[in-house]
C-alpha cells in the first residue's frame, strides 16, 4: 500500500524513495513543536543544587530541547557544564556546575547543580548564579 | 475560526484524537524549519582551545541549532558521532577535555579544547530558521 502525503524538495522527483529528498513525508515521524516555554534557573547563594519545574501535562514523555542564555550573552544547548569564573570561558577555576534537565509525562525539570571540576562533591558558590532566560522548546513526538 | 487545518494521524489512532503526539502531522504544530546543515573539520591541538567553526547564519536573532561531532588520529571521516552541548565531558577525550558550542545573532561557534593528544575534529551542524528567543 502506497498512499500519505509528501512533499519533494525542489529539484527532486516525487518518484525518489530517499527520504532525505523530501521536505515532508508523512511516512516518517517529522519534529513539530507543541509549545515553547521561557523561565529562568537559580542557583542560589550557599546551595549546591535547585530545580525549575515546567508542567506540559501531556500524559507522555515529550522530545524536549532546552537553550539558556549564560553570562557570556550566549545560546546554549543544554546540558550545559560551566567552570564559574569571572568570563564563564576558563577553565582553571573551581567549581563547576551543570544545567540539565529531566522529563516526566507531565513535567519538565530543569536542574542545576554544583560539582568540582574534577567530579568530586561540589561546594555552594558564594553568590546566586542565575540563567535568565531558559528557552525549553517542548515537541509532539513522544520520546517513549 | 474553529477547528481548521491538516492532520496526519499515527498509524492506527482515530481522527478524533487530540493528543499532540498521536498525529504523525498537525499543522498547528510547525515543523522545524532547516536553513542549513554544515559539515566540516579542523585539526585540534592538544592543550590549546581551538576554534572549530564559525558559522555565519546572519539570521539576525539566536536560531534553533542541533550540532553532532565525531573525531579522528587521522583525517578521515569518524564513524562514531556524539551530540553536542557546552563543556561536556566526551567520552575517550580525556577526563577534562571539552567542547562547546553557543549561537549569536550571527555566527554559531563551536569550539574544542583538549589534553590527551591531537585530533581532527569534525562536525555536522544543522541551523534552523526557528528562534530561541527573538
Amino acid at each position: 500500500m502506497d498512499y500519505g502525503a509528501k512533499i519533494a524538495k525542489d529539484g527532486k522527483a516525487v518518484t525518489s524513495t530517499d527520504p532525505a529528498d523530501y521536505e515532508f513525508w508523512s511516512k516518517y515521524k517529522s519534529l513539530s513543536l507543541y509549545s515553547k516555554v521561557t523561565t529562568s534557573i537559580s542557583l542560589p547563594a550557599g546551595y549546591t543544587s535547585a530545580t525549575s519545574t515546567i508542567t506540559h501535562n501531556l500524559g507522555y514523555y515529550p522530545y524536549v530541547w532546552a537553550f539558556a542564555n549564560d553570562c557570556g550573552n550566549r545560546y546554549c544547548r543544554l546540558p550545559y557544564g560551566i567552570y564559574l569564573c569571572s568570563d564563564c570561558d576558563t577553565k582553571t577555576t573551581v567549581p563547576y556546575f551543570r544545567l540539565t534537565y529531566k522529563i516526566t509525562t507531565t513535567t519538565i525539570v530543569l536542574m542545576i547543580n554544583a560539582y568540582c571540576w574534577n567530579g568530586s562533591s561540589g561546594a555552594a558558590f558564594g553568590t546566586t548564579y542565575t540563567f535568565d532566560p531558559v528557552d525549553v522548546f517542548i515537541f509532539s513526538q513522544k520520546i517513549k | 475560526m474553529g477547528n481548521h487545518g491538516i492532520k496526519i494521524m499515527e498509524p492506527g489512532e482515530a481522527v478524533t484524537e487530540t493528543s499532540p503526539g498521536k498525529y504523525r502531522y498537525n499543522s498547528s504544530y510547525p515543523l522545524l524549519k532547516i536553513k542549513g546543515i554544515y559539515t566540516g573539520h579542523t585539526y585540534a591541538a592538544t592543550n590549546a582551545e581551538r576554534l572549530i567553526a564559525q558559522i555565519d547564519h546572519s539570521l539576525g536573532y539566536a536560531p534553533m541549532f542541533d550540532v553532532m561531532v565525531g573525531f579522528s588520529a587521522t583525517e578521515t571521516t569518524p564513524t562514531t558521532w556524539y551530540p553536542m552541548s557546552f563543556y561536556v565531558l566526551y567520552p575517550g577525550l580525556g577526563a577534562i577535555s571539552y567542547l562547546k558550542i553557543y549561537t549569536d545573532t550571527q555566527y554559531l561557534y563551536i569550539y574544542s579544547y583538549k589534553n590527551d593528544g591531537n585530533q581532527y575534529v569534525y562536525y555536522k551542524a544543522v541551523i534552523y530558521y526557528d528562534p530561541i528567543n527573538p
